[in-house]
């Protein structure tokens, strides 16, 4: 069976009819009176601020809307009730991508993940042979198939995760923000592997994501969601014309926005001279060498693997150099032990739920100042700077994820250190979290900070950061404005790092 | 972390489900044995094993440990023993043959368990030990109980070395002794990760269900773990040589 079981029929095949759902316990609708239809083979992105409902109307039509909560309302899909029978009979029509790579891989080997499915509905060998052969093809995975899931990349993960679904053979295929954890290149790979999906399959595709520069040019309609309702649907570009482009992302930077700060900064606080650094065989840092001054903003960029995380690392002492110097203020990180380090170099991790390990908000914002003998932050004042409408007693691990991101560099930034570093600290944002959290950053940075932090947002990037390091294979490549190292990228064509949009970010 | 690494060896391509009934059978016999002879023969057949499958003990990984606690044992019950011969009287300090003999038989006790779960570990093939188990007649949903967690625990040992990154980044020490302080560590360390486990449960629920898990009573496999003549013959060796330390 190839790909004429997608054979396109004349009828709809998602139908949702005024459709509404709250989960167990919970009184407020977080789909509110949805109506919809997709054709079959139709491609259709969907978009919206986070917390709009995507993720949950993705598991409603995939069939879990009885198991998770209370449904109102119908969605057929391909003729046949996903809300009244169970989740197995619909695991054959519809397939569910997720954003995080790492949790919805339940083999220990590639082959063993994508033959889960079709061992699952108690196919025969033959069969499951020729489903895990066309699934790791059409992910464009061939490669990877005799391989340990826990050696793979994020991107190859989630490729794996993709050939999974697609040994089900089912009729829809729904990507929950898959490419929110990942890199740029493995992002360019995920979107290549849909494109191959719309162009050689006629499987129904529904897509939720963010980045949209991509994708919407073979898109075949689009819809937005705020609230849990449906508040604009047709094709891409009538829906792009209801909102301001860079709510959704879609802006090119200004030309020659790249902030001029040269004669605001203050003095060089971190020197890094000539550093090398090895995982055994594995070269990850090779004569890295790097200043910067009070009151700059940098970006990190490069592929996964290129030494972001390490270099970040070092400077803080969880890493030691083999050769070379960091020094902080003058000071050799070497010598000290990391928590005096911390002292003046905060990190914040890329999962909020690594960080938080107090009961309440305030006890979270002031646990590194006690921890470092400081006088704790008023915590009233730091809610408010740091965009946390929220009881101080408040249980942390029920805030938002933004909130949650909020609240990390809130506790960091309670104890004052002078540099502030951050790990992807803008994955899994919508536009508005993301611009909230950008803006904290921009004023801790005005206070004669140095702030830098790794990510690859260009709406972030473009806009705020006063310059851009730029690693590939262990060393710096580019160390520039944004604008001369976006020019840079497109001389060295490598335009998967570059922002593209339909206009200018006004 | 010890994991399965293929080296190609005669002990990887045994049967895994009757290479456990081996393991199981050989920790029993330790138990069971009551001298140093006995025990000394086991040992042999151990070391014996680890040579099959060329592996080195010091290779595995927290030997440093082992050797420590075994000599402990040993120490301890030197010490402590007082019934049997005395052989060395001293004050209070009284040493006896029981004493030396009780001492080295708990240690070897303990190495001989550690060190064939070791091998086991080493030399077996996760999926193909879920597979056998399953093909066996062990219920699939329980099966892959074991190898969700095989899977994950990669992902929460980086998580746990997150976590201890990000409390020392924030001025937590790490090194700090009382029992109160110790508590709030672990408190500090398993709130984080349990969060993180929870919200890796619906995903990996999806995941699963989304493909159909446990649509049908019995499923087909892929891989089939099957048994060969040599497995049969090999099974049979290795028990009749445990028996006959056992039972002579």
């Amino acid at each position: 069976m190839g790909q004429d079981a997608y054979r396109v029929e004349d009828r709809v095949m998602i139908s949702i009819k005024d459709f509404s759902f709250k989960f167990k316990g919970s009184k407020e609708r977080i789909l509110d009176d949805v109506t919809l239809e997709i054709s079959p083979g139709e491609f259709m992105l969907v978009t919206g601020p986070s917390g709009c409902g995507k993720s949950t109307l993705s598991l409603c039509i995939a069939g879990f809307s009885r198991e998770l909560g209370e449904p109102e309302g119908s969605i057929l899909v391909d003729g046949k009730n996903v809300i009244d029978g169970n989740v197995f009979e619909s695991s054959s029509l519809v397939g569910i991508v997720q954003q995080d790579p790492e949790s919805q891989l339940v083999a220990l080997t590639v082959e063993e993940e994508v033959s889960f499915g079709p061992e699952n509905l108690n196919l025969s060998h033959d069969e499951i042979e020729e489903r895990i052969g066309w699934g790791l093809k059409m992910a464009k995975a061939d490669h990877l198939r005799k391989r340990a899931t826990y050696e793979l990349s994020g991107g190859e993960k989630q490729k794996i995760a993709l050939a999974s679904m697609l040994a089900m053979r089912p009729k829809v295929l729904i990507f929950d923000e898959p490419t929110s954890n990942l890199d740029p290149v493995a992002t360019k790979e995920i979107f290549d592997s849909i494109i191959s999906l719309k162009r050689d399959t006629d499987m129904t595709i529904v897509v939720m994501e963010h980045k949209l520069q991509s994708l919407i040019r073979y898109a075949d309609s689009m819809i937005r969601m705020e609230d849990g309702r449906i508040t604009a649907s047709g094709s891409p570009d009538e829906v792009l014309s209801t909102k301001d482009l860079k709510e959704y992302g879609m802006c090119s930077p200004l030309k020659g926005e790249a902030k001029d700060l040269e004669m605001r900064y203050g003095s060089v606080i971190l020197e890094i001279d000539d550093i090398s650094f090895s995982y055994g065989d594995r070269d990850v840092l090779k004569e890295v060498s790097f200043k910067a001054r009070e009151g700059e903003m940098i970006c990190i960029m490069g592929e996964n693997g290129s030494g972001k995380t390490t270099f970040l690392y070092t400077i803080l002492g969880f890493l030691r150099p083999d050769e070379g110097s960091v020094r902080v203020m003058g000071k050799e990180v070497r010598k000290n032990s990391i928590s005096s380090n911390a002292r003046n170099v905060g990190l914040v991790f890329q999962n909020p739920n690594h960080q938080i390990f107090e009961d309440s908000v305030e006890k979270e914002i002031q646990f590194a100042a006690r921890n470092f003998d400081v006088r704790p932050p008023d915590t009233g004042e730091f809610l408010e700077r740091f965009k946390l409408p929220v009881d101080k007693d408040k249980k942390p691990f029920k805030l938002s994820f933004g909130q949650k991101r909020r609240l990390n560099v809130a506790s960091v930034c309670s104890y004052g250190p002078k540099i502030l570093m951050l790990d992807e600290p803008f994955i899994g944002q919508d536009f508005k979290n993301a611009t909230n959290l950008v803006q904290i950053l921009d004023d801790i940075r005005d206070d004669d900070n140095l702030i830098m932090f790794v990510s690859h947002d260009p709406r972030m990037i473009s806009q705020y950061c006063t310059r851009i390091v730029f690693f590939e294979d262990g060393r710096i490549i580019y160390d520039d404005s944004p604008e001369n190292v976006f020019n840079m990228m497109e001389r060295d064509n490598r335009n998967e790092f570059i922002p593209k949009g339909m206009g200018e970010c006004t | 972390m010890i994991t399965f690494q293929n080296r190609g060896t005669v002990l990887e391509s045994f049967h895994p489900v009757l290479k456990m009934v081996v393991l199981v059978t050989y920790c029993v016999a330790l138990f069971m044995s009551d001298d140093l002879f006995r025990t000394a023969l086991l040992l042999g057949l151990l070391a014996l094993m680890y040579i099959m499958a060329r592996l080195s003990p010091r290779r595995l990984g927290g030997l440093r440990f082992i050797i420590t606690l075994s000599l402990s044992l040993v120490l301890i019950n030197v010490l402590f023993t007082r019934d049997g011969d005395p052989l060395i009287k001293y004050h209070f300090l009284l040493i006896t043959r029981e004493g030396i003999e009780n001492g080295i038989l708990k240690a070897s006790l303990f190495v001989g368990v550690i060190f064939s779960s070791m091998l086991f570990v080493s030399t077996t093939n996760t999926s193909q030990f879920v597979n056998g188990i399953m093909q066996i007649g062990v219920p699939y949903r329980y099966a892959y109980m074991i190898v969700t967690s095989m899977s994950l625990a990669p992902v929460f040992q980086i998580e746990a070395s997150t976590v201890r990154n990000a409390q020392v980044a924030r001025g937590l020490r790490i090194d700090a002794g009382s029992v109160g302080k110790i508590m709030k560590m672990a408190r500090f360390t398993f709130i984080p990760l349990i969060m993180s486990a929870l919200s890796k449960v619906d995903s990996l629920t999806i995941s699963m269900e989304g493909r159909a898990f446990g649509i049908y009573k019995k499923r087909s496999y892929y891989r089939k773990c099957s048994m060969g003549a040599s497995d049969v013959v090999s099974f049979s060796l290795s028990m009749a040589a445990l028996l006959l330390i056992i039972l002579y």
